[in-house]
């Protein structure tokens, strides 16, 4: 019994010693081939739209929301007025929907980019029986019922 | 002639009816459940047929048996299992945070604590090796050191008991993980690399892979060589087919085959057995303390980095992929929703994968 244990924990500190020893050399190697071949710098594109995304707001915020057409103008320069605020309220939208969106950290470019991928190779499981959504038969492929 | 028709049930036995409803159970566990359904539903088939009075099926002579000689006798199957599971993979995180390649290395002291705590309770030291290595969490890794090294009977229970804790690692990790770290501990946002993975490195790196480990830990080559061979595949990008056929068809008909002979060997005589309830207490034991060790090293790391690490990707090191993964980053977003852990995590996760199997070759270099 005791030898059996001697054994085991002989085992264990020569298993965890070649697990730990390999396993430090898989990082050595690993730091030095990101050395040899560095990856491309992860452009934020998120922050960089951010940016542009506040010019956008900050010459939204210049034009005079309170001009009025004058009452003697043609038609032509009113349709140009409605059409520009169309464009502004369009660009509004925009300006709110993405300055959400870069308010958390799930919106960093690596982290999306890197859940996709993941999420798209990591295989999946079959929905459970009674979940699954059946189609019914087409043979002629022409779909409608 | 009439009691040539009727033969079966001249052979019904209460222990092959238990047996059914094992199997029924586990049915039951896989469908209903979505336990690990991929493995527990052709197991649990595995089991029906073995144990149906009067077929033979699982005898040398009959279909399981000659299945069960082709593949899981020799290790094949548990090998072709892991080309996929490498070409499933994606070791970019870990090549992107390479530090994160220890936490991998703590989880696996689960593996030898269970090896010993099975010697303290009177199994063999072979015995002991193929209970302990359940808390590699990797199926095939398993199977393949269990098959080589667990006595008459003990494979099927071994193997049952490492896919259902598997199944159920979001049960068992989030109460050890919540009861090891703090609030704040938890509640830590990682930063994100700055640089992606270059081509060169991800494909150089599965070849290195091979020929180090083939000089560190010869035994651990066949395992580590595909599941490195199947990631060369996904990665070097110039044999897409290739690399399609191991993530689906391979691994998909492997699973049918591996499932159903595991299966098969669930016989009454080695399954009811008071030693297959000693076994699954030991692989809990061995996936709690797998968990534990991982995350007291993910601790180190916390306060190594001055509070930059997030402790519970430690637990992530256990090598059930990605589903470790997944309750660390669970864990982490029911403190802080902002807070998306997940691809760091992911690094642990896949080199708990090598080092399971590399723990495995060691048991297996060290006990034959």
């Amino acid at each position: 019994m005791t030898d059996n244990i001697n054994e085991g924990i002989y085992i264990a500190g020569v298993g965890m010693g070649l697990v730990f020893l390999t396993l430090v050399v898989f990082m050595i190697i690993l730091l030095v081939l990101n050395k040899i071949f560095p990856g491309e710098e992860i452009v934020d594109e998120v922050d960089s739209k951010s940016a542009d995304v506040m010019e956008s707001a900050e010459t939204f915020n210049r034009i005079d929301m309170n001009y009025s057409v004058p009452a003697d103008k043609g038609l032509g320069s009113r349709i140009a007025a409605i059409a520009v605020g169309m464009y502004l309220t369009m660009e509004e939208d925009k300006v709110v929907r993405i300055a959400n969106a870069s308010n958390d950290g799930e919106s960093r470019a690596w982290n999306k980019e890197s859940q996709n991928s993941f999420w798209n190779s990591q295989g999946s499981r079959p929905s459970a029986y009674g979940s699954r959504s059946y189609k019914p038969y087409d043979p002629k492929g022409i779909g409608g019922s | 002639m009439p009691e040539d028709i009727f033969v079966a049930f001249s052979e019904v036995t209460i222990s092959g009816l238990a047996m059914i409803g094992i199997s029924l159970v586990m049915m039951y566990l896989g469908v209903a459940r979505k336990y690990e359904p991929l493995l527990l539903v052709p197991i649990s088939i595995g089991c029906l047929l073995a144990n149906l009075p009067g077929t033979k099926i699982a005898d040398d002579e009959g279909f399981l048996g000659i299945l069960r000689t082709a593949g899981l006798d020799n290790e094949l199957f548990p090998l072709l299992m892991f080309l996929g599971v490498g070409a499933l993979t994606d070791f970019t995180p870990l090549v992107q945070r390479p530090v994160t390649v220890l936490l991998g290395a703590a989880s696996q002291f689960g593996i030898f604590a269970a090896l010993i705590l099975a010697l303290l309770l009177g199994w063999s030291v072979e015995n002991a090796g193929a209970i302990g290595i359940i808390g590699s969490a990797d199926g095939p890794t398993t199977i393949y050191v269990a098959s080589k090294l667990a006595g008459e009977g003990l494979l099927a229970p071994i193997a049952v008991a490492a896919y259902s804790y598997m199944a159920m690692v979001p049960i068992i990790q989030p109460p050890i993980m919540k009861l090891l770290t703090t609030k704040k501990e938890r509640m830590v946002k990682m930063s994100y690399p700055s640089k992606s993975a270059s081509y060169k490195a991800r494909v150089s790196f599965p070849i290195i892979v091979i020929i180090l480990t083939s000089l560190i830990a010869p035994e651990a080559t066949p395992l580590v060589g595909m599941l490195m061979f199947g990631n060369l595949l996904r990665e070097v990008g110039v044999v897409d087919r290739l690399a399609k056929s191991t993530q689906n068809e391979l691994i998909n008909v492997t699973t049918i085959f591996l499932g159903l002979t595991v299966g098969s060997t669930m016989s009454a005589d080695s399954f009811l057995e008071t030693r297959t309830l000693g076994i699954f207490v030991l692989g809990l034991g061995a996936f709690a303390i797998a968990t534990t060790s991982g995350l007291m090293f993910g601790k180190l790391m916390y306060y190594a980095s001055k509070g930059t690490i997030n402790p519970l990707i430690g637990a992530a090191g256990v090598s059930a992929v990605p589903m470790a993964a997944r309750v660390a980053h669970r864990v982490a977003q029911d403190e802080d929703p902002d807070n998306f852990l997940i691809m760091h995590a992911m690094g642990p996760n896949v080199a708990g994968v090598l080092g399971s199997a590399i723990a495995g070759g060691v048991i297996l270099g060290v006990l034959m």
